[in-house]
């Protein structure tokens, strides 16, 4: 069965890098782009050209090109949490786990409070199959902001992948009354129970999950499997 | 072992969040292996029965590497005036796991100790160290992985003239993934080396190779989890099993088997596992006998 996968923050960065494109002169220090000329010999970190062109090189798929203008920006101010956290998200974006572990943990050892670097952690450790350290990073989350729903879709998945079916089923059961809504939780809902042999439940999930989505190709293959 | 948590998060969350999940956070999963298992010889000129009782616990880190540690002891009765041997076998493996952006999947490295002793008038099977290395490679969907195993045994010095004796093994295996996940392929060679063909049944060398099949199910009832067929052909002297912890110290020459296992889940964190099987022997006088044999064990882990 596929995983779910989070989009919403590639989603958001989509929407960011189409705002606009960087213009006037490029420096050595923008990833992509040549040289020097007119540039001053560092970055100024509060140009948003550097942000935008680091956007658009994410959303064009050249995530080297962009990690490599988040280092130049890092060399310059090596705590800057969120470039940090760009880097991160890129090194995740082009399948380097552990570099984007190495950053996401950097931001915690600087801002232990730092949610948002916490869920971004779960994200390659969830790329390397390491449920447990993930479940861990995601309990701290919901320890903290107890309902966070990325919080919970993770340890799902980590339950998932440790095939902690009657947790899964606690847990997905739990999290459908607080989001009733959602067909994501119906999904964990219904595997749960499929795996676990409980055709009604796993029926009455899946057909939930139609309420939702009527195309849902899992649902719909598992409800014709067992009509 | 469970973190510490603040007190006050603690009783908070109790009033407040009544989310149960927050308490999952062990860094630690201990489990622990009761077993036990027995064989009869049939056409054994001098073998009549082998008891062996044991427990493992495995404590395993995160996702990082585990310790695997266990103790065993073994009754072989002989038939006629022969005296009966006892065996007392400890195992300890340590395992640490890697996942380089390199390989699409997770890298294993692992390294056994087995030590056995008996009261073996011939000292041949007795003080047997054993340290066996192992890098393992498991692809993230499961579709296939990859082994590659040495295990270095020392044997003691024989009390009747045999000299001593050391065995080199080699194990490379494959394993594979179909049916969706459903059934696993294991195939692997045994290819062991023996210092000493006196104590080898005059041979330096001896090859097999063994196939599991496992085949998964979805629990209920009495319904299984999981059912594993396994065979072994050629010949296999002084093994080391890697995926069991066995050490094949007081065996004969093996020339194949056959097994039947199954494990069912008894609760989520309780696994009950069977097996039974029939191993084919050749002593130094060349006769064949073989063993039938159960084995069962009960898996809890916290």
């Amino acid at each position: 069965m596929k995983h779910f996968k989070i989009k919403a923050f590639a989603v958001a960065l989509v929407f960011a890098s189409t705002t606009a494109h960087a213009v006037g002169p490029v420096c050595f220090w923008q990833a992509g782009y040549k040289t020097p000329e007119g540039c001053g010999s560092a970055p100024a970190i509060n140009n948003s050209s550097i942000w935008q062109t680091n956007y658009t090189l994410e959303s064009t798929g050249q995530y080297a090109l962009a990690v490599a203008g988040m280092d130049e920006v890092l060399r310059q101010t090596p705590t800057h949490q969120f470039a940090l956290m760009r880097r991160a998200w890129l090194n995740y974006s082009q399948g380097r786990h552990n570099d984007a572990l190495r950053d996401y943990n950097q931001i915690l050892a600087l801002n232990p409070k730092a949610l948002d670097a916490r869920l971004g952690l779960t994200l390659p450790l969830l790329a390397q199959q390491r449920w447990r350290e993930a479940a861990v990073e995601a309990n701290k989350v919901i320890a903290v902001s107890a309902w966070d729903y990325t919080a919970h879709i993770r340890l799902m998945i980590c339950e998932e992948g440790e095939h902690k079916w009657e947790t899964l089923t606690r847990h997905a059961t739990e999290l459908a009354t607080r989001y009733p809504g959602d067909a994501t939780v119906q999904v964990y809902l219904a595997r749960s129970a499929a795996w676990q042999n409980d055709l009604p439940n796993a029926r009455r999930a899946y057909l939930n999950v139609l309420q939702h989505l009527p195309e849902h190709i899992e649902a719909n293959a598992y409800l014709k499997k067992n009509p | 072992m469970k973190h510490t948590q603040p007190l006050a998060f603690a009783i908070a969350a109790t009033l407040i969040c009544t989310s149960s999940y927050a308490a999952e956070t062990d860094a630690w999963t201990i489990k622990a292996t009761p077993q036990a298992s027995y064989a009869g010889f049939s056409n054994a000129a001098t073998r009549d029965s082998i008891v062996s009782a044991g427990l493992y616990a495995d404590m395993q880190y995160l996702d990082r590497g585990g310790i695997t540690v266990g103790a065993s002891h073994t009754t072989l009765k002989m038939k006629l005036a022969a005296p009966t041997l006892q065996q007392n076998a400890l195992f300890l493996s340590g395992r640490m796991n890697f996942t380089p952006d390199a390989l699409p999947g997770k890298l294993t490295v692992r390294a056994d100790v087995h030590r056995a002793t008996n009261n073996d008038a011939t000292n041949e099977t007795n003080g047997v160290n054993v340290i066996a290395p192992q890098v393992a490679f498991m692809s993230f969907d499961k579709s296939y992985s990859l082994d590659l195993g040495y295990a270095r045994s020392s044997y003691g010095n024989s009390n009747i003239g045999n000299g001593g004796l050391s065995v080199s093994q080699w194990t490379p295996t494959i394993g594979f993934g179909f049916n969706q996940g459903g059934d696993w392929l294991q195939v692997r060679v045994y290819d062991i080396h023996f210092s000493n063909a006196l104590r080898a049944q005059n041979v330096t060398r001896t090859d097999a190779l063994e196939v599991k099949w496992t085949h998964y199910l979805v629990a209920g009832g009495f319904s299984p989890e999981q059912i594993q067929v396994g065979a072994l052909v050629g010949k296999r002297l002084y093994a080391v099993d890697g995926d069991s912890g066995t050490l094949y110290n007081l065996a004969d020459m093996q020339r194949g088997s056959a097994s039947l296992g199954a494990q069912w889940k008894l609760a989520e964190n309780t696994r009950l596992i069977a097996q039974g099987g029939v191993e084919r022997y050749e002593n130094s006088l060349a006769t064949r006998y073989s063993a039938n044999y159960i084995y069962a064990g009960i898996s809890q882990q916290w």
